[in-house]
């Protein structure tokens, strides 16, 4: 693909990417409020190990080449990349150990980090072993 | 849950998802500009030893560098604001929006790390022809070393890195734009108003104690 039909294309992905991150941080809002008063940050999260199993199902595809390297790159590199993100993720663990919910700070950083990692191993293995077929192609 | 909880927080606006697509655009473009660049300058370094230069020059070296730098530059955007209520009137929310959200959001990344860690970490070893899928993800390893090892030091130097980076951007922030920094001016909180529960939450949520959020349109007024 020519060099600035890729640069759209993953310029489009991208915005797409952090809209739907927008819109899952607005809808989770409350799901964060805590009894106590507090807040944790579960959009983030949510977004990140959501994209992080998205991104090892696009992999996965890329590998049974069921999805071909232009598609893959958008999806992964613009849609996913954008989905997810770190700069904030940081910016809320320490605001949180500042704010002195340490616990809360540990659970945003381990438990994302593991589930991340983990969710991004299955979506890579649930494609994988399902072998997903290109698109089009008979079994 | 109440009513009020569901319209605590102001509905997003057409023009404010609007502002966060730009930026995501922009951010993505280079985040993925660096990539470009890393895969090229590290073409050079493939023949010789590679090192760190070859491995910071792999996808997943200029991702590391990439969200370092986002984390560190969120932190010191926000605590400038934190710390300096004048800011907040002087670049609009749509701008902040584009900025934080947006750009910053988007030029940082989790899903490629996620994915890196857990190929590094042998998660994936079970299954035929998965590794061929890494270098058409765009998340291809290069030069980056192989093993669980390097997958631990990905994660950790990622990690460590980007929370070192994120609170020192906040202090320097804080410190700019506090009550006696170059930025102050006649800044409109009172005495000892330039820190403490009043700051805006990163993420855009309010503190328990409530206050000015980066999210909410009534500050802009």
């Amino acid at each position: 693909m020519a060099p600035l039909a890729t640069m759209g294309m993953l310029a489009l992905a991208g915005g797409a990417g952090a809209v739907a991150r927008s819109l899952v941080d607005w809808g989770l809002e409350a799901a964060g409020r805590l009894p106590g008063g507090g807040h944790f940050p579960v959009s983030t999260m949510a977004v990140n190990v959501s994209g992080a199993f998205l991104a090892g199902a696009v992999a996965g595809a890329l590998a049974t080449g069921a999805l071909s390297p232009s598609l893959g790159s958008a999806a992964s590199v613009g849609f996913l990349g954008a989905f997810t993100t770190f700069s904030t993720w940081m910016v809320q663990i320490v605001d949180l150990w500042e704010g002195g919910e340490r616990r809360s700070a540990l659970l945003h950083l381990l438990g994302s980090l593991a589930a991340g990692v983990t969710a991004a191993a299955l979506g890579l293995m649930l494609v994988v072993s399902l072998g997903v077929a290109p698109l089009g192609s008979q079994p | 849950m109440a009513p009020e909880a569901r319209t605590h927080r102001a509905p997003l606006s057409a023009l404010d998802l609007g502002a966060v697509a730009l930026g995501g655009a922009l951010g993505t473009l280079l985040r993925a500009g660096g990539l470009a660049a890393g895969s090229w300058a590290g073409a050079g370094v493939e023949g010789g030893e590679g090192g760190v230069a070859g491995a910071l020059l792999s996808p997943s070296g200029i991702t590391l560098l990439e969200n370092l730098l986002g984390a560190g530059l969120l932190g010191l955007f926000l605590g400038l604001l934190m710390a300096n209520g004048r800011l907040e009137q002087i670049i609009p929310r749509r701008l902040r929006l584009l900025l934080t959200t947006g750009l910053l959001g988007s030029f940082t990344t989790f899903s490629a790390l996620a994915l890196d860690g857990a190929l590094l970490l042998g998660m994936d070893s079970r299954i035929p022809g998965a590794e061929a899928s890494v270098e058409g993800a765009g998340t291809g390893l290069g030069g980056w070393p192989s093993g669980p090892w390097s997958g631990i030091s990905l994660l950790i130097l990622s990690v460590g890195g980007g929370l070192a980076l994120a609170f020192a951007g906040l202090l320097v922030g804080r410190r700019v734009g506090g009550e006696r920094g170059p930025l102050a001016g006649g800044s409109a909180r009172g005495p000892g108003g330039g820190s403490g529960p009043t700051t805006p939450r990163p993420g855009g949520e309010p503190r328990p104690g409530g206050g000015p959020r980066l999210s909410d349109p009534e500050e802009d007024g």
